[in-house]
């Protein structure tokens, strides 16, 4: 038995520790909100903790923390190692529940018919990989009377969709977790707000609609995601049986209902349906695409009524995973960077608060600018001379040894957390893996099925990311086909408002089953091409210079003056 | 002969078709190609991991430069089977079974063969059995990938089957880490592509 003496912001807690476990488990269970995204296999180093006295175990070793000294070390490869150890959670190590999420989507035609008898509140929700978001609905009228959103809290436990799934798998009382976060931690409050948002009750919500990821219907629903995570990831099942508020332990009423949008395959969930279904791409008299980006970047093809879908695993790279000083989209999260070669960064953060951490859409923007202004070249490495020249050059030693560029945004005073701004190599390696599996998937997608970019007539893009993007930023850099620039339609948060549809209108409702069985699945790996396409795309902005004419034309007339 | 600069050069930046266009001259003019490889070749990649390793050249200039050198290899490996060109050993390489991903795997595979080893690339998807064959087949080391968390337990099966006959265990990955391979008892860990090539060295006691 130890006693751990906890600081964590402005909580402070002594507890008794008994049993062998790690430290991150012992604080998630005292209530600390600390990130263990990698499901603490000691991989992102999220969790970390400063032990500032005591003795703790790692890897089977005993270290000495004394005040003068104090140790950092990740939460999850640690056990405590004597009578007693206290210790700081920095803010950083804590999942931050402020993030920006986008609750706002386009709708095709549509009419107020509810499929349920409801009259009195009806709730549509979005379950993400990462975040949630519902509309609660005057099913009178179909109007939306209140709207609220949060991040999805299963990320405490794990980050991505296939280490969510590992999670799961870890037997019965794991899945039942992962499922109490969903339902009790993140949509249970959100009803609650809700309501208390319209002034109504949550016993007067009688229907509840469900959309999202297969994964993440699975677990919201209490099955078992595992035969997803390998071959042929198959879901459990591809239609869900109505299910009661009650059995689910949802904040509603004693009698409501809840139904779960279908998926079509483990890796094309009910979102991907309900994308096919408002982005109108089967009544296109040509092709379109349909993409929404995400982790997942789940991509659909409609060739002459013909529907071919596929999911780009782009990688939680653009949520600020993998990247130094990455940061989900909250408040103080650097969103747009601009600059030219004098390397002024005209900078802006989310809410206008200080600088305290960098998002996906300020690292594409860092990436254009920087390739356009030659601080970056072609195969994501830094000008080091422009660098030094402008005194933004920092770098440092790795734990392995080995020393990593950096170009400087903010120096620590300036910025409102412990440690300096700055993207370094190692980030814009990721940002480009990123990018190129998106740019790879669209082309594999096309060219499997003999269809260049340029035949095209439509592309809709879904989901948060793409909508607080800057487009031509993500043009330049190669992520998007830069002949599509004039072509791309945004549809906002377009699962949720699928499950806007399921909720009101019953002909939407009826189409979403019959799109389930329409699109052939497309096995990426499987194509030759794709390794081709995706390491082509891995520069800047391609290694097939002929597909990016415009972006090269401007930085060669930029070479030029 | 000595090395041959400008074929060097473009392998180490990438540049297929030049690489293409040396190669295929050597082998058109009947050039001993066992030397334009050990020379020229070899050197290149070696090199290319080691600057991978000090974080001099990133994943993207890796693979770039992987294929450039594979367009070559592929140019003279009939003829170095036919010269009968002895390797470093002969490995083998795959991914997991139930897991189709093959960027990364393909790359160590690249590495390996510019390392001068013989790889027997089993592909994805791999069974124990597809494994155990390639050891009866002359494979000293099993090279074994996966890139989900769903997928990497699998490699402890692949483990416990070799357990007992001469040949030993890599595994790498993104989600795996030295302490799984600990946990699984597997010979050695990859932590990048230039890691696994150094780590089958080590095992197969090659000096680089």
């Amino acid at each position: 038995m130890s006693v751990l003496h906890i600081k964590c912001g402005n909580i402070s807690k002594s507890l008794e520790i008994t049993g062998e476990i790690p430290i991150s488990k012992f604080l998630q269970k005292a209530g600390i909100p600390l990130d263990t995204r990698c499901s603490g296999n000691g991989t992102c180093g999220k969790c970390e903790v400063i032990v500032t006295k005591g003795s703790f175990l790692r890897d089977g070793k005993l270290f000495q923390a004394v005040e003068e000294k104090p140790l950092r070390a990740p939460s999850c490869k640690i056990f405590a190692g004597g009578d007693e150890l206290d210790l700081t959670v920095p803010s950083s190590s804590c999942f931050d529940t402020g993030v920006r999420i986008c609750d706002e989507f386009m709708l095709p035609e549509h009419r107020f018919a509810p499929p349920s008898g409801t009259t009195t509140l009806g709730a549509a929700v979005d379950i993400g990989t990462t975040t949630v978001a519902i509309v609660l609905v005057d099913m009178k009228t179909g109007e939306v009377i209140s709207r609220a959103s949060a991040p999805n809290h299963q990320i405490s436990v794990a980050d991505d969709v296939t280490s969510r799934i590992s999670a799961a798998s870890g037997g019965l009382e794991m899945l039942k977790e992962l499922q109490s976060l969903i339902i009790e931690s993140t949509i249970n409050p959100l009803l609650h707000e809700l309501c208390r948002k319209a002034r109504r009750k949550v016993s007067e919500i009688e229907r509840m609609t469900v959309s999202g990821n297969t994964v993440m219907c699975h677990i919201f629903l209490g099955l078992s995601p595992e035969t997803i995570g390998v071959l042929p990831f198959k879901p459990l099942m591809n239609f869900y049986p109505e299910t009661s508020a009650k059995s689910l332990k949802l904040s509603m009423s004693e009698s409501g209902t809840v139904d779960t949008i279908p998926s079509i395959s483990g890796y094309l969930g009910g979102d991907a349906v309900v994308g096919i279904y408002i982005s109108r791409i089967m009544k296109s008299a040509k092709s379109a695409l349909f993409i929404d980006l995400g982790t997942n970047a789940e991509t659909v093809l409609c060739d002459s009524g013909k529907l071919f879908g596929c999911a780009a695993a782009a990688g939680p790279a653009f949520e600020g995973s993998g990247i130094l000083c990455g940061s989900r989209a909250v408040a103080g999260a650097i969103e747009r960077i601009h600059f030219d070669s004098s390397l002024d960064f005209n900078i802006s953060t989310i809410e206008n608060a200080p600088p305290s951490g960098i998002c996906g859409s300020a690292i594409i923007d860092f990436l254009a600018c920087g390739f356009r202004s030659g601080l970056i070249n072609e195969m994501g490495r830094f000008n080091i001379e422009l660098l030094k020249k402008k005194n933004r050059y920092y770098s440092f030693t790795t734990s392995t040894n080995r020393i990593t560029h950096s170009c400087l945004l903010m120096d620590k005073k300036n910025a409102a957390c412990e440690y300096p701004l700055m993207i370094t190599e190692a980030d814009i390696e990721s940002a480009l893996k990123a990018k190129a599996a998106v740019y790879a998937a669209i082309k594999t997608l096309l060219s499997s099925k003999g269809r260049r970019m340029e035949e095209i007539s439509q592309l809709f893009l879904a989901g948060g990311f793409a909508r607080y993007i800057n487009i031509e930023n993500a043009v330049s850099i190669g992520m998007l086909p830069e002949c599509l620039i004039e072509k791309i339609v945004l549809l906002g948060n377009s699962s949720l408002g699928g499950a806007y549809l399921a909720l009101t209108d019953s002909d939407a409702r009826e189409s979403f089953d019959s799109i389930v069985g329409k699109p052939e699945t497309v096995s990426l790996n499987l194509i030759p091409d794709f390794e081709t396409n995706f390491i082509d795309a891995l520069m800047l902005p391609n290694f097939n210079k002929e597909e990016f004419p415009m972006t090269l034309k401007n930085l060669n007339a930029r070479i030029l003056q | 002969m000595s090395k041959n600069q400008e074929l060097y050069d473009g392998i180490m930046k990438g540049n297929r078709n030049k690489v293409i266009e040396i190669v295929q001259k050597s082998v058109t003019e009947e050039v001993n190609v066992e030397e334009i490889l050990n020379d020229s070749m070899i050197p290149a990649m070696r090199e290319m991991g080691d600057r991978f390793s000090r974080n001099e050249v990133y994943v993207p200039e890796m693979l770039i430069a992987a294929r450039a050198m594979q367009a070559g290899l592929s140019l003279i490996e009939p003829a170095l089977t036919k010269s009968g060109h002895k390797s470093l050993g002969k490995v083998c390489i795959g991914t997991v079974k139930g897991d189709l991903h093959d960027i990364g795997k393909n790359l160590v595979a690249i590495m390996l063969k510019g390392a001068g080893y013989e790889v027997d690339d089993l592909g994805v998807n791999c069974d124990v059995e597809k494994f155990r064959a390639s050891v009866d087949r002359g494979s000293k080391v099993i090279l074994c990938s996966a890139l989900l968390t769903t997928t990497m337990p699998y490699m402890k099966d692949v483990v416990s089957s070799i357990k007992g006959s001469a040949a030993k265990v890599v595994i790498g990955g993104a989600p795996v880490t030295q302490d799984y391979a600990n946990q699984i008892g597997a010979d050695g860990y990859g932590s990048d592509a230039n890691d696994a090539v150094k780590m089958v060295d080590s095992l197969l006691g090659v000096k680089a």
